[in-house]
């Protein structure tokens, strides 16, 4: 029966990794092919990575640790411990689980898994909490959990084995030959105080008895099992189970722990394609990606292997190190952040449903990014994070959510300066906190000497003289056409030098007046996009 | 020789009525030709508030009138909103004022058929938040505003379009009168100064406050008198509504919104002659210290300009207040005056102008022997593009979305761009007049923004040389005069940042380019 | 919140135009601690061309040609007139030190001959001035010349066009061409300061030249709009005048002016340099007095200083500076709240005729002083010892009509710093 469990689970796992292959490859599509060039991937980092998590390291040496912690532990349960039967029995000869060092470091490896499982546990807890909202992901907390309880059950498996005096008499039965039960007996005696199994009758201990027990335990056990003080983890435990032995032994719980033990590993290997503990395989593969050379990156313009996205670990280095934190402190807009976008772009992917405000927030979050590319170079799973935004903005301006400044430039001046939707459907991220634009006493002193419009280095580079001149978007407001004045160019332009404003023989806060126009074109924008959007969910 | 032009119908004078009659007959098949002695609205149809009133204004003094208004208002929201802006109309009263007129408005109004509302103070100041805490009543009307160039430009083309004719800076200068009635009308042209007759069969004379010049040329004696009406026009928009004072008509009692200015007037002063009125500064403050009773900010707001127009009123005799006379038109057939196909138009108001075009013509018609029924009732008075430049706050849009066409902005103020410019002086070519900034300044915006004409006129004029437009030296005269006929409208208010641009206007003007020194 | 900042001078300054200028130069020269509040944007609005007396008397239109028998007649019928408080000698030194100071700057004025000289303008018209930047002495007394010309204009620079500015040549015996050139690029309009600027390359200068060389054969001299760079606008010319072998000069036009920035950028320069502090777009308020101490507050966007003057130079100009404020029937001084000779009512301010000869009664408003420049009191007494009004903010000068602003704003500048320096030396003596 556990056979077939562990074949069902087998093919389980095989199946997952091929849909989730099959899946990215698909959406991969929906972007410009790119073609597949070997010659590009840069190998050295890449296996350094992959086995020594150096990012990793250079990002956060504590989280280093704890991450090194569970991934040594881990991987060395997994192939000595869980896969013996084809690596340690093949390797070592004299393998046994239970006879040292192999005991010792499965206990060793056991606590480390452990120890680093409560890190990533109170990390949660606790620094999520810090400067910015972050949500604690579903799939990476049960991941954590999973391995958690696998390791705390194989802990008490082996405690429950410890103290079980049924697994003792199944073992004399089976590997030695006995002759009475005095020599039983001297063998318990030995076995009681080195270890640790706990037996129903009062056994009384002389020395003599524990000489022979010695003699016994050396002729028959010693080969396969080392004293449990080594096992120090399942040995602290058993000694805690000790009262509750008699009752453990009698309805043979070893079994029982067994089967859940062996069940969550089943589990674990399921749920690996599924859950968090995927980026074991992902990350290389996203590595793996960003490496190429220079020269094949323009190839990359527009593509995203969506693998990649899923390498992410919510680890939120690139939202600590992201240069427009300061941005999203007075917006509060979460989507300002690499870690927040991240999951929204992943939410696209799958054509999950935004409500357009969510579009829009997204969009204007991703909008300050200064491509500064702080979260590309700390990103511990290698993810070409930067280009990710690109492709976003892209993907958002599909849906109609381009960034304002083209937006607004693409629209004729009657859509513009027509009737704009309803300003309460817009979110609150913007404000609007001047109002000058409005006030005609802001700007009516203007006497047209247009000193504003010769000291504007915007002005200046426009060599074509198109657009508006700073002294004309204020006549436009004069003229009652705020609309049209916040939809110029020369608005969007400004560098607010506020030569214009230094300049003004009037006082006018000609600057000023620009930023804020800015401002309400990117509410009034904002508003049509979402407007729009709803439209055409709607047909 | 003189060239003669032979039309049915010789209309003159280019004012609201004018324009209104030239299409009214248009539209009824007759031929017409219209003239101005300077070009469209240069009389009262240019110089006044650009108010349709609903009526609530003449309930008390004249309920005919009033009546008439109402329905003209109806009409013309109806076939020419693209000139109307439907700003709806407030009356209100402040501490002080007549209380008994106060209390019987309502029942004039009934009696009038016109609408009025009663409404509570506190929504009154939550409609118009400028009003003065002192009001005391308030009521709803219907008034709206109107663009009176626009309107009159739209029936020009409107005729024009047909079978009408028009011909600007024509001046009747005589009547050749045979057999009772008159031949011909000799015309000169006031550009070039040549004369030309024009026959038609019928003569209208809706020459508004000239109109007793023209007749006394028929040798008709019709008895005017000219009252001049102060305007103000403030830097932004102090209203959504137009604001009237309730009480009997008085100087500095209404508030006309329109576009992002708002118009603020009158007074009442009569004068001799409609030609060189301006506009005085007792008016001024006369008007404003009026008007701040009813929002206080109009003690305190920058001014553009003022201008002054003559209300063309038909003495009935014996009045000693102008405003007692009536509003009512005057329309005359001159057959008892031995001149059989003469007809005088005059008096009445900018509401109640279509109605006046109507009557006009019905009597034309009837001279005509034909019997056709007025149309402008019922066909909407169709948009056209040359109307657009003459309206405040233009919309500049597309020029500029086109980033391949080359148009440099040469009136900043108003935002009208060289491209307009020429579009004008080319129409007025084509009319055979001679470009210059006061013309062009009549067709557009230029020279109405707050520069008052500092900037624009040199822009415009040395476009003008660059065009080959005008060449000569002794041009500049042209530029003296469009910068005087500015400063008519701008003398009168020059105090605060007013006086600042009119102090950069004479740094510039005077102190660099001297153009006080150059002599005629 | 604004920084609060203390400070203490010798002389302050109030007003960043010409007169200011002149002022805190003046000061700053005599090694007097100034400092100078305003917004010297005022100089776009200066034509750079240093009239002293062009015009009078005022409503005879004539136009004098030597300034100071002019000025001679002036103070003998007007006594009241800022000319007539202090000597020629005087003016002829104020007008010195303003044209070396230029010149340490870089800015050569051009101050040969005695007489007004005759430039002509954008429109077409003459304006007599006393002194002109070196760029412009070739354009001098145009009329008189017989050389062939050649006027240049940019299209798109809106509000000069060469023929414009040819017309006002039609009666001379030369002949006068015009030329427009299209600067490729150009659709909507040049403004000034960056046609300006663009004189500055070299490439722009050849192009340019290779244009006007068409008309080699035909003229010997260029005239071209008043833009022909900021910073070193005479190396420009003479670069010019080399390649295409003609004399050039340059037409003054509508603001803003390009002559007036090389004067903001020709003083800002040389202030800097001699330690003046400039306080830029402060708005000043007078406070009180501490002993012979004024105290003022000057508050721009973002600072607030406290300032303890020994002295106090008002320059703050008239109605545009803002040295006095129209209110609908009354004049006010702005800073100190001076009493303002002015029209009695506010139909005297303006005449009906924009161009009337007599010229507008508001212009003859202003403060009136005392023979050092010292603002009175309505019983004619000095109002504070120290108090000092230069330039266009002084009463009975109509110098718009007159064609004396520079004028004005130098001598009264200069001699009220002078009378300054030479009371508190008197005291360190």
């Amino acid at each position: 029966m556990i056979q077939t469990a562990l074949q069902i689970a087998i093919s389980l796992s095989i199946i997952g990794f091929l849909y989730q292959l099959f899946s990215f490859t698909r959406k991969n599509k929906t972007f410009e092919n790119r073609k597949w060039l070997a010659n590009g991937l840069n190998i050295i980092p890449f296996f350094l990575n992959t086995f020594l998590q150096t990012k990793l390291f250079s990002a956060g040496k504590i989280r280093w640790m704890i991450h090194f912690l569970v991934a040594s532990g881990f991987i060395y349960l997994v192939l000595i411990h869980a896969l013996d039967d084809v690596t340690s029995f093949y390797f070592f000869q004299y393998y046994q689980p239970t006879v040292d060092p192999f005991q010792f470091l499965r206990n060793l490896a056991g606590g480390f898994v452990l120890a680093g499982c409560l890190g990533f546990l109170y990390r949660r807890v606790t620094l999520f909490k810090v400067l910015y909202k972050r949500k604690i992901h579903l799939k990476g907390l049960v991941s954590i959990l999973l391995i958690l309880l696998l390791i705390l059950s194989g802990f008490l498996l082996e405690a429950v084995k410890i103290i079980s005096e049924p697994v003792f008499m199944e073992m004399v039965e089976e590997y030695s030959n006995l002759e009475d039960d005095t020599d039983l007996e001297d063998l318990k005696i030995y076995w009681e105080k080195h270890y640790n199994v706990v037996f129903d009758d009062t056994l009384i201990i002389t020395k003599e008895k524990l000489a022979l027990g010695k003699d016994l335990n050396e002729e028959y056990c010693i080969a396969c099992h080392s004293p449990v003080k080594s096992a120090f983890m399942s040995n602290s435990i058993s000694r805690a189970l000790k009262k509750t032995s008699v009752w453990l032994n009698r309805y043979r719980a070893d079994n029982f722990v067994y089967y859940i033990h062996y069940f969550l590993s089943l589990l674990i290997l399921v749920t690996l394609p599924f859950s968090r503990l995927f980026h074991i395989f992902l990350i290389p593969f996203a590595s793996l990606e960003k490496n190429f050379k220079k020269e094949l990156l323009s190839l990359k313009k527009g593509y995203i292997n969506t693998a990649t996205l899923y390498a992410c670990t919510n680890c939120g280095f690139c939202s600590d190190v992201c240069s427009v934190l300061p941005n999203y402190l007075v917006t509060k807009n979460i989507h300002t952040l690499p870690h927040s976008k991240i999951e929204a772009f992943k939410q696209l992917m799958h054509h999950s449903p935004f409500e357009p405000a969510a579009l829009f927030l997204l969009q204007s979050g991703n909008e300050d990014c200064t491509c500064c590319h702080k979260c590309t170079d700390i990103c511990p799973s290698g993810i070409d994070l930067q280009n990710l935004w690109v492709v976003l903005e892209q993907k958002l301006a599909l849906k109609g959510f381009q960034n304002n400044y083209t937006y607004i430039d693409s629209k004729s001046l009657k859509e513009w300066t027509g009737l704009a939707p309803e300003k309460e459907k817009i979110p609150s991220s913007r404000k609007v906190t001047t109002n000058l634009a409005d006030n005609v006493d802001s700007f009516e002193n203007c006497i047209q000497c247009t000193i504003c419009s010769n000291v504007c280095p915007i002005v200046e580079y426009d060599l074509v003289g198109n657009d508006f001149t700073p002294h004309q978007v204020l006549n436009l407001l004069r003229l009652g056409n705020k609309h049209l004045a916040a939809g110029t160019c020369m608005v969007w332009n400004c560098l607010t030098c506020f030569s214009c404003q230094e300049n003004c023989p009037q006082g006018i806060r000609v600057a000023d007046i620009m930023l804020e126009l800015r401002n309400n074109g990117n509410l009034r924008a904002d508003a049509m996009k979402i407007e729009n959007f709803t439209n055409k969910k709607a047909d | 020789m003189n060239k003669s032009i032979e039309t049915q119908v010789l209309v003159i004078g280019g004012g609201v009525t004018g324009t209104g009659i030239a299409r009214d007959l248009s539209l009824r098949g007759l031929e017409c030709t219209l003239i101005d002695k300077s070009d469209l609205n240069a009389g009262a149809s240019g110089g006044n508030h650009g108010l349709l009133h609903s009526g609530a204004r003449y309930v008390y003094s004249d309920p005919k009138a009033a009546i008439e208004c109402k329905n003209e208002l109806e009409i013309l929201k109806k076939n020419a909103g693209h000139c109307i802006e439907d700003t709806g109309g407030l009356f209100i009263a402040v501490k002080g004022d007549d209380e008994t007129y106060i209390a019987d408005f309502p029942g004039y109004c009934k009696k009038s058929g016109v609408y009025c509302k009663k409404i509570d103070l506190a929504l009154a100041k939550e409609m118009e938040p400028g009003l003065s805490n002192d009001v005391i009543a308030a009521y709803q009307v219907n008034d709206a505003s109107v663009n009176p160039f626009k309107l009159s430009i739209e029936n020009m083309n409107d005729a024009v379009l047909r079978g009408g004719q028009y011909l600007s800076f024509s001046e009747v200068i005589g009547f050749r009168l045979k057999d009772n009635s008159i031949e011909y009308a000799t015309v000169m042209n006031k550009n070039n100064g040549e004369t030309f007759h024009i026959k038609a069969r019928t003569y209208v004379n809706a020459s508004g406050a000239w109109a007793g010049t023209v007749a006394a040329m028929a040798g008709i004696t019709i008895k005017m008198v000219l009252s001049k009406g102060t305007l103000l026009v403030t830097s932004k928009r102090m209203t959504k509504r137009v604001i009237n004072r309730l009480r009997k008509p008085s100087d500095g009692d209404i508030l006309v919104p329109g576009g992002v200015v708002s118009i603020l007037g009158t007074t009442s002063v009569r004068v001799e002659s409609p030609d060189n009125i301006y506009p005085t500064i007792n008016e001024v403050d006369q008007i404003i210290s009026q008007g701040e009773k009813m929002v206080p900010e109009i003690k305190t707001c920058r001014y553009i300009r003022a201008y002054s127009g003559a209300r063309p009123l038909v003495s009935a005799g014996n009045d000693e207040d102008d405003r007692a006379v009536s509003r009512g038109f005057t329309l005359k057939d001159h057959t008892d005056d031995k001149v059989d196909n003469f007809i005088t138009i005059t008096g009445g108001k900018l509401s109640t102008y279509r109605l006046m075009a109507e009557k006009t013509s019905d009597m034309v018609a009837w001279k005509h022997s034909i019997f056709s029924k007025c149309l402008t009732k019922e066909i909407p008075l169709p948009s056209s593009k040359s109307g657009e430049w003459s309206e405040p706050g233009v919309q500049i849009n597309e020029p500029f979305k086109s980033k391949t066409v080359s148009d440099p902005i040469l009136c900043e103020c108003e935002m009208v761009p060289q491209k307009a410019i020429d579009t004008i002086i080319n129409s007025i070519k084509q009319a055979g007049g001679k470009p210059d900034l006061k013309s062009i300044a009549l067709r557009s915006r230029i020279g109405k923004g707050p520069c008052q004409g500092a900037f624009c006129s040199l822009r415009i004029f040395s476009h003008m040389y660059d065009n080959n437009v005008i060449h000569d030296y002794s041009d500049i005269n042209d530029l003296k005069l469009f910068l005087n006929e500015r400063w008519k409208g701008e003398q009168s208010l020059l105090w605060d940042q007013a006086l600042v641009q009119s102090s950069l206007k004479e740094m510039i003007h005077s102190g660099l380019f001297g153009l006080e020194l150059i002599k005629k | 919140m604004k920084i609060q900042k203390n400070t203490d001078c010798d002389v302050l300054v109030i007003g960043a135009g010409l007169t200011g200028m002149i002022a805190a130069a003046r000061a700053s020269c005599l090694g007097l601690n100034t400092i100078q509040t305003g917004n010297s944007s005022a100089l776009f609005f200066a034509s750079g061309l240093l009239d002293l007396l062009g015009v009078y008397p005022m409503d005879s239109g004539k136009i004098i040609k030597d300034p100071y028998s002019g000025i001679k007649k002036l103070q003998s019928d007007q006594p009241e007139h800022p000319y007539s408080k202090i000597s020629q000698k005087q003016i002829r030194d104020s007008i010195q030190f303003l044209t070396n100071f230029l010149n340490s700057a870089g800015l050569n004025y051009h101050l040969s001959g005695p007489g007004n000289k005759q430039i002509l303008t954008s429109v077409g018209t003459f304006k007599p001035t006393y002194a002109v930047p070196e760029t412009f002495s070739n354009g001098c007394d145009l009329q008189r010349q017989e050389k062939n010309l050649l006027i240049v204009d940019f299209k798109g620079l809106r509000g000069f066009s060469a023929k414009q500015a040819a017309s006002g040549l039609q009666k001379r015996k030369g002949k006068t061409y015009t030329l427009s050139i299209d600067l490729p690029g150009n659709k909507n309009g040049l403004n000034p300061v960056h046609l300006a600027k663009s004189f500055e390359s070299k490439e722009f200068i050849q192009e340019l030249s290779d244009k006007i060389l068409h008309f080699s054969s035909k003229t010997q001299i260029v005239g071209l709009p008043a833009l022909c760079g900021i910073h070193n606008s005479f190396d420009i010319v003479k670069t010019l005048e080399k390649k295409i072998g003609m004399a050039v000069f340059e037409i003054p036009g509508m603001p803003p002016s390009i002559p007036g920035l090389r004067l903001k950028n020709a003083f800002e320069k040389k202030l800097s340099n001699l330690n003046a502090t400039f306080l830029s777009n402060a708005k000043v308020a007078f406070q009180s007095m501490k002993g012979d101490h004024f105290i003022l507050q000057a508050v721009n966007d973002n600072l607030k200083t406290r300032i303890k003057a020994r002295c106090v130079i008002l320059a703050s100009g008239r109605f545009p500076g803002g040295g006095l404020f129209a209110k609908r029937n009354m004049v006010l001084e702005t800073v100190f709240n001076l009493s303002v000779f002015q029209p009695d009512t506010r139909s005297q301010w303006h005449q009906l005729d924009f161009f009337d000869s007599k010229g507008h009664g508001i212009n003859q408003s202003g403060l009136e002083t005392d023979d050092t420049f010292r603002p009175l009191d309505k019983k004619g007494k000095p109002v504070f010892e120290n108090l000092y009004a230069a330039g266009s903010i002084l009463a009975h000068n109509d110098w718009a009509r007159l064609k004396s602003g520079a004028g004005v704003s130098c001598v009264s500048a200069y001699t009220a710093v002078n009378s300054f320096y030479k009371k508190i030396k008197i005291m360190s003596n």
